[in-house]
């Protein structure tokens, strides 16, 4: 028997639709403001193109910062699949979870660990992202602070400059973009190989918040946990 | 002091004229002029010790050509430099008497151009065969304050970059107990040495440092914040390559390595030269000489990012940034690979099972 279960709230998926939106954003514009490709022709006076770049950059920067900040409240009041705990793999049961889906992934074992929140790999994966996005956030706003001699950002962002130097500052902002790009490579693949392996609604979930599951009975449901506890798939 | 100067042939008109450009620079509001201009006439002159390190005299250049018409004679006439081994008259014995005896007054100020070597103790730059390091610490006692100009003073400057044979470092690392203001620039601007001394001998006191001990009223505003290439900056219009059209037509230097985005400078503004020009006016990017750590920090000057530490000069963020995206994709391309083969198998065991 299936039933449908809400796995992601409304706050999670807006963060995450936010976060791909401002994220590609701040890739695009970065680049831009990194490397300007584009040249505009005529007068300076009748173009703004660097200055659009550069303002659409900050905007969606607040908008990330912002949707980070509602994101960590949210883990701590979000529903089971929403918290903390699906991300950091601690526990016996999300530990055993853990090394079954890097054995999976690397061809060792072949039946998939069956989770329905964030399977403990990916969790981890969106952990450390989140943590580079703070990061990345943390060194660009330094270098937004670099404009103002005091005031607001340079108190709160502005000691980065003497601590790391400019330079090194926009070296690291701008490989860790590289690396977003790379997550992002894998990350698609991971939910499409998910989408087909699970057939429980992962991608169409990311929209409408609902995955279908086999109905588990309660003492079925306590098999699984044990048997993951051993990392063992019980026999259906 | 007036009337010294009108023995010069300087007249009030003059005077006020240059009162009013340091008040400019040292944004005063109007009322500050007289204050200056009262301030300067009555003033006891002070006496300067200047000091020469590791450097290329090319901030006592920049001084001398000080370009406000009036400029290097009243600062000159303001001050009692005593001792300067570029361009005083006195010699040998003579000179380090002078010198001596300024010290031993107390309350001079002390202009330091050049970083001074530490490594060996010092050895690597002596005077009249006593260290820099010596010489520096005996002029600094009593001093009312020490400025040091230029960048080798202010943080080691050229001779700090690597491999910094000689340990060199700037004042503020060896000197405590004494006030030491930060003039760097290579070379540092007259304009900012004599605005920093009428700024003491007017109100008596330092004017307020930014946190690398660089007066805000020269170093509080970016290059790029007041660059007469900044418009073109926001409009996306930039040079591609010396002599291109954009070149011509003034476009931004951003592409060409300016650093006027991350340097802080008054020079857009008072410039060089009797206020002719200044480096970007000249169609020259910025290559940040006033910051802490130039000239490392601050290389490659004609492009925008430095290389990857530990990877080889050609290998720009860019290229290992794609290289990374890659190796994802090249790792997502054998998974699927990986996958079919899995699926395979399980087919092809089914199959047997079944049959
Ligand atoms: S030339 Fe340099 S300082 Fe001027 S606008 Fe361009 S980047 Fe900024």
């Amino acid at each position: 028997m299936q039933k449908r279960v809400l796995v992601w709230e409304a706050p999670v998926r807006l963060f995450h639709w936010v976060a791909v939106i401002s994220m590609f954003s701040l890739a695009v514009t970065g680049y831009y403001i990194g490397f300007p490709f584009l040249t505009a022709s005529g007068e300076a006076s009748s173009s703004y193109l660097m200055g659009w770049m550069r303002a659409v950059h900050f905007v969606a920067a607040f908008v990330l910062g912002i949707a980070c900040l509602i994101r960590l409240y949210w883990f701590f009041t979000g529903n089971e699949y929403a918290r903390f705990r699906d991300w950091i793999p601690v526990g016996g049961v999300r530990r055993s979870l853990f090394w079954r889906q890097v054995k999976y992934y690397l061809f060792l074992t072949r039946k998939r660990p069956e989770v329905l929140g964030h399977n403990p790999v990916a969790g981890l994966s969106y952990l450390i992202v989140l943590l580079l996005i703070l990061g990345q956030g943390l060194i660009g706003f330094a270098l937004y602070a670099e404009a103002y001699q005091d005031g607001f950002w340079r108190s709160a962002f502005g000691w980065l400059l003497p601590l790391f130097g400019n330079q090194n500052l926009r070296l690291t902002h701008h490989l860790l973009m590289w690396v977003f790009a790379a997550f992002l490579i894998v990350h698609l693949y991971m939910s499409v190989l998910a989408e087909i392996e699970e057939r429980n609604g992962t991608l169409t979930s990311m929209f409408g918040g609902y995955k279908t599951e086999e109905q588990p009975d309660a003492y079925r449901d306590l098999a699984y946990r044990e048997a993951a506890a051993v990392g063992e798939k019980p026999e259906d | 002091m007036l009337a010294a100067l009108e023995r010069k042939g300087i007249s009030r008109r003059d005077f006020l004229k240059f009162c009013g450009v340091i008040g400019a620079v040292l944004a005063v509001p109007a009322e500050g002029i007289g204050r200056i201009a009262e301030a300067l006439a009555s003033v006891r002159r002070p006496s300067v010790v200047w000091l020469e390190f590791q450097d290329c005299a090319g901030c006592s250049e920049s001084f001398l050509r000080a370009s406000r018409p009036t400029a290097a004679e009243i600062v000159l006439d303001v001050l009692s430099v005593d001792y300067h081994e570029t361009i005083m008259a006195a010699a040998g014995r003579q000179a380090e008497e002078a010198k001596e005896a300024a010290i031993k007054t107390g309350g001079h100020l002390v202009i330091v151009e050049g970083s001074i070597p530490t490594k060996e103790n010092g050895l690597y730059c002596c005077v009249g065969g006593r260290t820099a390091m010596e010489l520096l610490s005996e002029a600094a006692k009593g001093a009312a304050a020490i400025i040091a100009v230029g960048s080798c003073a202010s943080f080691g400057g050229l001779a700090a970059a690597k491999p910094d044979p000689t340990g060199a470092v700037g004042v503020r690392d060896l000197v405590k107990g004494v006030p030491v203001i930060n003039l760097p620039g290579c070379p540092v601007n007259a304009v900012n040495i004599t605005a920093t001394v009428v700024h003491y001998l007017t109100y008596a006191s330092l004017p307020k440092l930014d946190e690398y001990g660089r007066p805000l009223f020269a170093y509080g505003k970016r290059v790029h914040d007041n660059c007469e290439r900044r418009a073109h900056f926001d409009a996306g219009q930039f040079v591609e390559a010396w002599g291109d059209e954009g070149h011509r037509k003034g476009w931004c230097l951003y592409k060409m390595g300016c650093k006027g985005p991350e340097c802080y400078s008054n020079c857009p503004t008072v410039r060089w030269n009797e206020g002719t020009n200044w480096p970007v006016g000249a169609g020259h990017g910025c290559i940040g000489c006033t910051q802490p750590g130039f000239w490392d920090a601050m290389t490659p000057f004609y492009r925008r990012l430095p290389n990857v530490p530990g990877f080889s000069v050609e290998s720009g963020a860019d290229k290992i940034g794609i290289g990374l995206a890659a190796a994802a994709a090249a790792g997502v391309v054998t998974h699927v690979v990986g996958t079919a083969v899995r699926r395979n198998k399980a087919k092809a065991e089914e199959n047997k099972d079944n049959s």
